[in-house]
């Protein structure tokens, strides 16, 4: 009788020991044979969103013609950042390109690459905050901005509202007409731009003062302190409360945290007169196959609450592509290729507004479209072009954290009684206090 | 060259020891000791790179100062727990409703699991396809169980709202209230988690001896005695195994929750989940992302302790002789 035995299932034991060892070397060297390969693919890491798919198909073209394949598995929003939080930290360094915002993915800075070698073909007052030790880790794709998407049908141009009060007046005539509710957008963390951030920009208030400084630098030099107790501030939640309780021109589910998810599906299916959303979602709104009203829909700037006094405000954010530090020299630089590429692409950057409705970041397309576009020409002068554009974000580390506060003391604020406002708003400046002082982020 | 060619004294006595050496090596990985040494030895190097070193990697992270912002880190002693721990969202908001969540979510899965699972527990026309059904919650990820509840429960577009308009009530705004909101949190876990029980209290059953049953049928004992008295004693030991690790699940409960609620109106539905991955990669805060799981890891354990510890009074002192 041999001296070998075997498993129950009859497989011979030094078979399954070699096999086992011979299958470890085997996926150890095929591992150390890719690392030392040429670059014939690159992976990017993205959100769908239509803009970003837009330019997902033009980086493939760009690819393609710099002789590399373009993969670009889709991350669900809620999902990225831990992605990306693998990619820096992790072994295993799978996307030579990603999506980055100035939200967020202004913290991502030490785990990017310097791109001072791609063109800048963007206004440095867009995208100062996308830099790492004085240098730019972020090619800028699309300019964000928020605008009041309105129903042409419902609302005439003449009657477009300036004012928070013409905002109730225009609602209320809306909605005689038909339609459900007056206004829509989003409350619930992180989509807090749609609703509360708007509107108290526009009413001269914001989460802390002084009014518009956005660095720790800024905050520090003028004695920071939160700005959520100020009569502007209350006034403007106060607005809300009456928005949804008194007047009922807003439905109920902003006060429970509604996302921008919810404005969309209320706007595209004729729920709603006013949307306040990115324009990056008008020609979706505007897509017979999605949209109900795709053939009424128009937009317009903010309405400006009654404490300010400098105009009509607007913020116009960079969405970008960056390139991790962590990748093999050759692929960074067929990255950055890719990006250059895509960057000084004239019309990629047509696209971005012919196809999507946003701003491309490309200053000379820029200004071809407002000599040859009258929509995106009335698109740029509410936006970049507004008399008091501001940045949307806080540029510091725990602006995430912060933001996240202030949602949940928005929706707790339009959840309870009115008269509990100020005590809401006290909570969340001590919250403030208590959470906002770290470091500088560089 | 006889070395070369195979033939001589040296090349002999070298072929004769590693042959030897070979023959040892063969002998000890035939024996049945070292072989499931070996078996193990996989699994337990997995666990190691991928469960043992983590934690250890995730304590040494909770003690510095390592964020996305300053990736060097540094040494920042009990900074990061003090900063947990005197956040008021963590004890204020988070901790009482994790507990509230666990006790309400399990409770009421262990009642509805043992209820459907002696239903089932008995033969009935179409009993394999009843099975089947009841676990296909099971196959939705709780995920898109919180999706599906979010939607369901819409104050615009909810059939729940849809349907109570048709009975002519009017429509609830469920996730404005902080106890509706809870509420259809619960409601949701419950819906997901309940045909595990279910399942795993059915086997249970299945296993159960039937002598006892015999007797208990032979002294009249009635359906709720022989159930309160045989039923409910013998299965203590899968309950108390089935209660634990949902307990443990229910702890860092995080999925249905977020796509719900993201722990509003407020904070009226902030889970100890929700507030950890709020600090840790919401504000991409590692350092006191790990503290903060560290925090919940200790108090999971006390939550373990106190939950066997409950159960093992129970089954050695109902046990039946």
């Amino acid at each position: 009788m041999s001296g070998r035995k075997s498993t129950r299932a009859g497989l011979d034991r030094r078979t399954f020991i070699a096999a086992l060892g011979s299958g470890l070397a085997g996926a150890l060297a095929a591992g150390a044979g890719r690392a030392g390969a040429q670059v014939q693919s690159l992976t990017v890491a993205y959100m769908p969103h239509p803009i970003l798919n837009n330019q997902i198909e033009w980086m493939r073209k760009g690819a393609a013609q710099l002789g590399v394949d373009l993969e670009a598995p889709a991350i669900a929003y809620v999902d990225y950042v831990q992605a990306m939080t693998a990619q820096f930290l992790g072994p295993r360094n799978r996307y030579q390109i990603i999506w980055n915002n100035d939200d967020w993915g202004q913290l991502f800075g030490p785990f990017l690459e310097p791109l001072d070698d791609v063109k800048q073909t963007w206004a440095e007052d867009r995208a100062w905050m996308m830099r790492w030790n004085g240098k730019p880790t972020a090619a800028l794709a699309v300019l964000t901005a928020g605008v009041m998407f309105y129903r042409t049908d419902l609302v005439a141009d003449k009657e477009l509202p300036r004012t928070f009060d013409e905002l109730v007046e225009a609602s209320k005539r809306a909605q005689a007409k038909g339609v459900k509710w007056g206004i829509m957008g989003g409350s619930g963390f992180p989509h807090l731009w749609f609703t509360l951030l708007w509107s108290i920009w526009s009413n001269n208030a914001d989460l802390f003062l002084p009014f518009g400084a956005r660095s720790w630098e800024q905050l520090e030099k003028g004695g920071w302190t939160p700005g959520v107790t100020q009569k502007e501030f209350i006034q403007t939640v106060e607005w809300w409360w009456d928005a949804i309780h008194v007047h009922k021109i807003a439905p109920p589910s902003i006060a429970a945290g509604a996302s921008r998810t919810d404005t969309d599906a209320m706007f595209m299916n004729g729920d709603v007169a006013f949307a306040f959303q990115d324009s990056t979602l008008l020609q979706t709104y505007r897509n017979k196959e999605k949209s109900r009203v795709a053939d009424r829909v128009g937009f317009t700037g903010f309405p400006i609450g009654p404490h300010n006094t400098k105009g009509r405000m607007a913020w116009a954010d960079p969405w970008s592509w960056s390139v991790p530090k962590n990748n093999p020299t050759e692929a960074k630089r067929k990255a950055k290729q890719v990006l250059n590429w895509l960057a000084s692409n004239r019309d990629a950057q047509r696209e971005v507004w012919t196809k999507v409705g946003g701003i491309p970041t490309h200053v000379e397309v820029q200004k071809e479209l407002v000599r040859t576009d009258p929509e995106y020409r009335r698109l740029h002068e509410l936006t970049v072009g507004s008399p008091q554009l501001i940045h949307s974000a806080y540029y510091w580390p725990l602006w995430p954290e912060i933001h996240s506060l202030a949602s949940k003391a928005f929706t707790q604020a339009l959840t309870g009684p009115r008269e509990k406002i100020p005590e809401v708003m006290a909570g969340l400046a001590r919250d403030f206090k208590l959470r906002a002082p770290v470091p500088a982020r560089s | 060259m006889p070395g070369l060619a195979g033939g001589g004294v040296p090349a002999a006595a070298a072929r004769a020891v590693a042959g030897a050496s070979r023959g040892r090596v063969r002998a000890w990985l035939d024996r049945d000791g070292p072989f499931q040494v070996q078996l193990i030895a996989l699994p337990a190097l997995v666990m190691l790179l991928f469960q043992v070193l983590p934690i250890l990697h995730g304590i040494a992270i909770s003690f510095s100062s390592f964020t996305i912002w300053n990736p060097q880190g540094g040494f920042a002693g009990l900074q990061n727990y003090l900063r947990v721990l005197g956040n008021p969202l963590f004890y204020r908001h988070a901790l009482p409703n994790t507990f509230l969540f666990l006790g309400l979510a399990v409770s009421a899965e262990l009642v509805l699991g043992l209820a459907i699972a002696l239903l089932i527990n008995r033969r009935f026309p179409g009993q394999g396809l009843v099975r089947t059904l009841l676990v296909l919650p099971l196959l939705v990820a709780p995920v898109v169980a919180g999706l599906m509840f979010y939607w369901m429960f819409n104050a615009e577009f909810g059939l729940v709202n849809q349907l109570l308009g048709a009975l002519g009530l009017s429509g609830v705004l469920w996730f404005n209230r902080p106890w509706t909101a809870f509420a259809v949190v619960v409601l949701a876990d419950v819906w997901t988690w309940t045909p595990w029980f279910v399942l795993i209290i059915y086997a249970g059953l299945q296993s159960l001896p039937v002598e006892p049953f015999e007797a208990a049928r032979i002294d009249g004992a009635g359906a709720w005695s022989t159930f309160r008295r045989i039923t409910l004693p013998l299965l203590y030991p899968v309950l108390s195994v089935v209660v634990l690790i949902r307990a443990f699940d229910a702890f860092r409960v995080f999925d249905v929750v977020w796509t719900m609620t993201g722990g509003g109106p407020g904070n009226a539905t902030e889970t100890f989940g929700t507030f950890v991955y709020r600090i840790g990669y919401l504000t991409v805060n590692w350092s006191e992302g790990a503290a903060a799981a560290m925090v919940g890891a200790l108090l999971i354990v006390a939550v373990g302790v106190l939950v066997y510890g409950t159960f093992a009074r129970v089954v050695w002192g109902r046990q039946p002789s």
